[in-house]
């Protein structure tokens, strides 16, 4: 077994175990973000760790065990979408800073599957990115290393995202919205 | 940095992360110390952000996912250590393999003289009483057994032979070469039942610089004397006890 650190300096066991237990949860917790089925999240974390245990070896900077289990998902997760469409670039700032009002108690009256709902009525392009920033205490360095794109595209995305999430949670709710989706 | 370039920074900041710690962040934060209405923006902002986070980390993982993810890897995957241990074994067992290859080819090549067939066979003799396949007196069931299971084709045995009492015959590999070997009992040498004349045949096309049609060869290999000679496709060797021209009535030909 060999410890190394993460990026937030915390001691990391290499052991499969060990990393098993580290990072299922915030990688289930990832990929269901993603796929919002419960089987779907599950193989696609399975399969990451499938790939740890086949091509994990082959990392070298054993710092970056964390960024490559969530890279690694995200590239399953694109790969079974069999997306072929590059995603806009949008730099930071071409983002409008208009946030809209939600109140946190508007949230609080919502479960998680809920918000989950509204994130899947996100642009898909933003749909990881804000998975990222809420579910685990990856920097932004991280997150534009799991996903593959510059800092700025990152944070970016973010912005969008988060924006049209809440503008999602602010109205009458996801379900309600796509009610109104479906008369329309 | 003005109060818009603050909220939008801000926008991106996540409470209880190591956000704080980003320069950009630092900034937009200490103006918000300043300026009363972004702080209430920026209290508001992380009250939200901090509902939202939780819902995300309330997903709820399926019992099981672990023991599932851990038991399918025993079944299916073998630990790095494992797999470098495997990879060691298969290197070592190639540099094996290519050794063993290298020592073969430094090998003696083996001798398929004549001379030697010859003198193996006597050895075998001289080693013990030549385990049989069949034993059995009918010389016809003999020859059809050899060309059966030995080396193909007719055997010409020389009369005197012919009317000797065989005991039972054997079929054996030499250099991965055919051998059959036909014994019998001369009623002079050993009890009835007892073989000591034992004829071994192989094809001529098998061994290297054997002895010309019809142009016997009398030899003695140790307490043994062996008679050789080809006839047709065949090479013959008659090793037994006593003397040459005991060895020598049962292979003539006229």
């Amino acid at each position: 077994m060999s410890l190394t650190n993460d990026s937030a300096g915390k001691s990391v066991s290499l052991d499969f175990e060990s990393l098993v237990a580290r990072y299922y949860r915030a990688l289930y917790q990832f990929a269901f973000s993603l796929t919002r089925a419960e089987a779907d999240a599950c193989d696609l974390t399975q399969q990451t760790f499938y790939i740890w245990a086949t091509k994990g070896h082959q990392l070298r900077d054993e710092s970056k065990v964390k960024t490559w289990l969530f890279t690694t998902l995200h590239r399953e997760f694109l790969e079974t979408r069999r997306r072929q469409t590059r995603f806009p670039h949008y730099e930071l700032s071409q983002v409008a800073p208009e946030l809209p009002a939600i109140a946190p108690a508007r949230v609080n009256q919502l479960d998680s599957a809920q918000v989950l709902v509204a994130l899947g009525q996100v642009d898909e392009v933003y749909q990881a990115p804000v998975a990222l920033f809420y579910l685990e205490d990856c920097s932004y360095k991280e997150i534009a290393a799991i996903l593959d794109v510059p800092m700025g595209t990152v944070k970016s995305r973010i912005a969008r995202g988060i924006a049209q999430l809440q503008k999602l949670l602010a109205e009458n709710g996801p379900q309600d919205r796509a009610r109104k989706e479906r008369r329309d | 940095m003005t109060r818009d370039e603050a909220k939008q920074t801000l926008a991106l900041y996540r409470p209880g992360t190591a956000d704080r710690d980003d320069p950009e962040f630092a900034e937009a934060l200490a103006l918000a110390q300043r300026d009363p209405e972004l702080a209430r923006w920026l209290a508001d902002h992380c009250a939200l952000q901090a509902a939202i986070r939780a819902k995300f980390q309330q997903i709820a993982v399926p019992d099981g996912l672990k023991e599932q993810i851990l038991s399918e890897r025993k079944a299916r995957f073998m630990p790095v250590l494992q797999r470098r241990t495997v990879l060691l074994a298969a290197a070592a067992a190639l540099v094996f393999l290519a050794l063993g290859v290298w020592s073969l080819y430094q090998r003696p090549r083996e001798d398929n003289s004549f001379s030697n067939f010859r003198d193996w066979m006597a050895r075998k003799v001289l080693r013990g009483y030549p385990q049989m396949d069949r034993e059995t007196n009918d010389l016809k069931q003999i020859l059809q057994y050899v060309a059966d299971h030995g080396p193909r084709g007719d055997y010409a045995l020389p009369k005197p032979l012919a009317k000797t009492s065989p005991t039972g015959c054997a079929v054996f590999p030499w250099h991965g070469r055919s051998v059959a070997m036909v014994c019998f009992n001369s009623g002079k040498m050993a009890p009835p039942t007892t073989p000591d004349l034992f004829l071994f045949v192989i094809s001529r096309s098998e061994v290297e610089k054997p002895p010309a049609t019809n142009a016997l060869q009398m030899t003695r290999v140790n307490a043994l004397v062996a008679a050789s000679w080809s006839a047709g496709d065949k090479t013959y060797v008659l090793a037994g006890l006593g003397d040459e021209a005991f060895i020598r009535h049962y292979v003539s030909y006229e």
